[in-house]
């Protein structure tokens, strides 16, 4: 059976975490390719309908920080 | 017109070019599928963020006629504002173009290039569907006000005050004293803050203010309205401005009669300004008979636990004054009691040292008692000790300034822990706070000597003369909220939600409404509404949803 790769959107704050996906970025960390990021001006900033827009488009997993 | 798309993807020298592969990157890109009734110019670029590669674009964007425009090359992070000043020169409009990460997101973190390589191509994928989905913003221009409100005219008050006023820029300073100068005034060494004062006086571009607090403020960044009101006459005046400082800086714990310092004003025991005081009127220092003393205690951190944390200055006058003691009476004993000794700025250290090898005992303990001129303490290895002094000075704790809430509240700033002025971000924004165009400097936010009132003052200053140019108008942000009217049921759920006090309530029409000057775009109104009638521009749910599509496609 084919490995399981769950498909995760990652919705990161533009100010703290999608920064620091930049220093991990820049730093080389090794992520796997399954994970996406969708960059938004501030965590406060995902309602349910995108969340759940996420879920039904196919993603396995969201993780929102901020 | 019909659209015309440029994705232009960056090589970043070895960075992205190394780790993935931009010409089959580039060679798919061109095949998709989707796009089959819109026209794609696909190209790479060695570095576009290079005089070289603005240009690049620039021309491409030109000879091309692109409607829209993709760059797929580091974080927007970096170079989103370099490329929005390409598209600006020429006919596209910038908020028809998006960046899409393919350095720190995928080059940089997938090993295999040929899954990384798949992973560019998706990421651009959902960044040219992104793109059609934009709608072009543009900028507003406001008038802007470039006068000042300076409140407290303490040393930080004055320094900002005097920076800013010139012919084309009025400062309005106020102070609830009755004359300007705040806690420095009751210092010794009052030379160089009297010279302050008199260049404050004789300035016509200050007003300045005195037994004056504010009254009420509205507006924002370059468009303040401002009523003060005189506390004694209960006069009312009203100005526009465009920016304000808060300089209220500080107030003292009281410590007379708390649970370790047992004492009363007919002890001899003194805090650091009475000292100060003494000096400045006498020049000496007496008992309360008039008497010299004969053996002076030195209590340091008075409140240091209680309001948690260290008040910066404290150690550094207590040897100032011991200084002074050495010097006039050289044979008296003295003897500091420190919990920790905190001697920041390079010029304290000698000066420890000097007192230290001229017979000053430092004393260093684990808790202390006052008990009228008698201190009880217990040693850093547990002993008890009793020291019988006839003078005491100790060093209180410096807490934020009577009325600070009150203050915070009509200025919609924060307050941190302690009750000080909250700092924008402590290391790198240190003097601006939450609200665009209001200031805090000096003691304000934060233990602050002399100096560092100074610095902190000069630094608003600088902040100011670049954001309020005489005669300029400013820019608000462009990608800001809007509320459909439509939809909206006047909860009023996203004016608890807006932490800039963006939003007001328009009882006539019964809806909220987004102020576009105050926004700043963070979306927390698009989360928090129940009926779904807010659209943050540029980041709206049609957008997010196609770059979503394509990430878990």
């Amino acid at each position: 059976m084919e490995e399981f790769k769950p498909k995760i959107v990652g919705f990161l704050c533009n100010w703290c975490t999608y920064a620091a996906a930049d220093m991990a970025g820049a730093a080389k960390t090794k992520l796997p390719s399954s994970f996406n990021v969708v960059r938004i001006m501030c965590s406060g900033r995902v309602d349910h309908n995108l969340l759940l827009t996420t879920f039904f488009n196919g993603a396995d997993g969201i993780l929102v920080a901020g | 017109m019909s659209d015309k798309i440029g994705i232009f993807v960056c090589e970043c020298g070895p960075n992205i070019a190394g780790r993935v592969d931009i010409d089959k990157i580039v060679k798919e890109i061109s095949e998709l599928k989707d796009f089959n009734d819109k026209e794609l110019v696909v190209k790479k670029h060695k570095l576009l963020c290079s005089v070289g590669g603005k240009k690049f674009l620039e021309e491409e964007i030109k000879s091309n006629n692109l409607t829209h425009m993709v760059c797929a090359a580091c974080s927007p992070r970096d170079h989103d504002t370099t490329f929005i000043n390409v598209c600006k020169k020429t006919q596209m409009n910038p908020y028809l173009y998006t960046m899409v990460n393919i350095r720190e997101h995928c080059a940089w973190v997938i090993p295999d290039k040929e899954e990384a390589t798949k992973k560019a191509i998706q990421y651009i994928h959902g960044g040219i569907n992104r793109v059609f989905y934009q709608e072009e913003l543009f900028e507003k221009q406001l008038e802007s006000n470039p006068d000042v409100l300076v409140i407290g005219g303490g040393i930080a008050g004055i320094e900002s005050a005097l920076n800013l006023a010139s012919e084309e820029r009025t400062v309005y300073l106020i102070e609830k004293a009755p004359e300007p100068g705040g806690k420095t005034m009751q210092g010794s060494n009052l030379n160089f803050i009297r010279q302050k004062t008199a260049k404050l006086l004789n300035n016509p571009n200050v007003k300045i203010f005195t037994n004056t607090k504010l009254e009420n403020i509205i507006g924002f960044q370059g468009n303040f309205e401002i009523v003060i009101k005189n506390i004694i006459s209960n006069e009312l005046t009203e100005f526009m401005a465009g920016a304000v400082i808060i300089a209220t800086g500080y107030d003292l714990l009281d410590c007379k009669g708390s649970e370790y310092f047992n004492f009363t004003d007919k002890d001899d025991v003194f805090s650091g300004l009475e000292i100060e005081a003494l000096m400045s009127a006498q020049k000496k220092i007496v008992k309360k008979n008039g008497k010299a003393p004969s053996s002076v205690g030195m209590a340091h951190c008075a409140g240091r636990e209680k309001v948690g944390y260290c008040s910066k200055i404290c150690c550094n006058y207590l040897l100032k004054i011991s200084g002074y003691l050495k010097t006039m009476y050289p044979d008296i004993p003295i003897r500091h009691y420190v919990k920790e000794l905190c001697l920041p700025n390079k010029e304290n250290q000698s000066y420890y040292n000097e007192m230290k090898s001229g017979g000053v005992e430092f004393q260093y303990v684990k808790s202390l008692n006052l008990n009228g001129e008698t201190v009880n303490y217990t040693d850093i290895y547990g002993n008890a000790g009793e020291s019988a002094h006839d003078m005491i000075v100790y060093a209180q704790a410096m807490i934020p300034a009577s009325g600070s809430n009150e203050l915070a509240k009509l200025l919609n700033t924060d307050l941190d822990e302690f009750g000080f002025y909250k700092e924008a971000h402590l290391k790198i924004d240190p003097i601006s706070t939450s609200n665009d165009g209001i200031f805090a400097v000096g003691a304000a936010h934060g233990p602050a000597d002399v100096t560092d009132s100074v610095i902190q003052a000069k630094a608003a200053v600088a902040k100011i003369s670049v954001q309020l140019i005489p005669g300029q108008k400013i820019i608000p942000e462009v990608k800001v909220s809007e509320i459909l009217e439509a939809y909206c049921t006047g909860c009023q759920t996203c004016l608890q939600i807006c932490k800039y006090g963006a939003i007001y309530f328009d009882d006539e029409r019964a809806v909220s409404v987004v102020n576009e000057a105050v926004c700043r775009g963070c979306g927390n109104c698009v989360g928090s509404c129940p009926s779904g009638s807010i659209r943050s521009k540029h980041f709206t749910n049609p957008q997010l949803f196609q770059e979503v599509k394509e990430a878990v496609r």
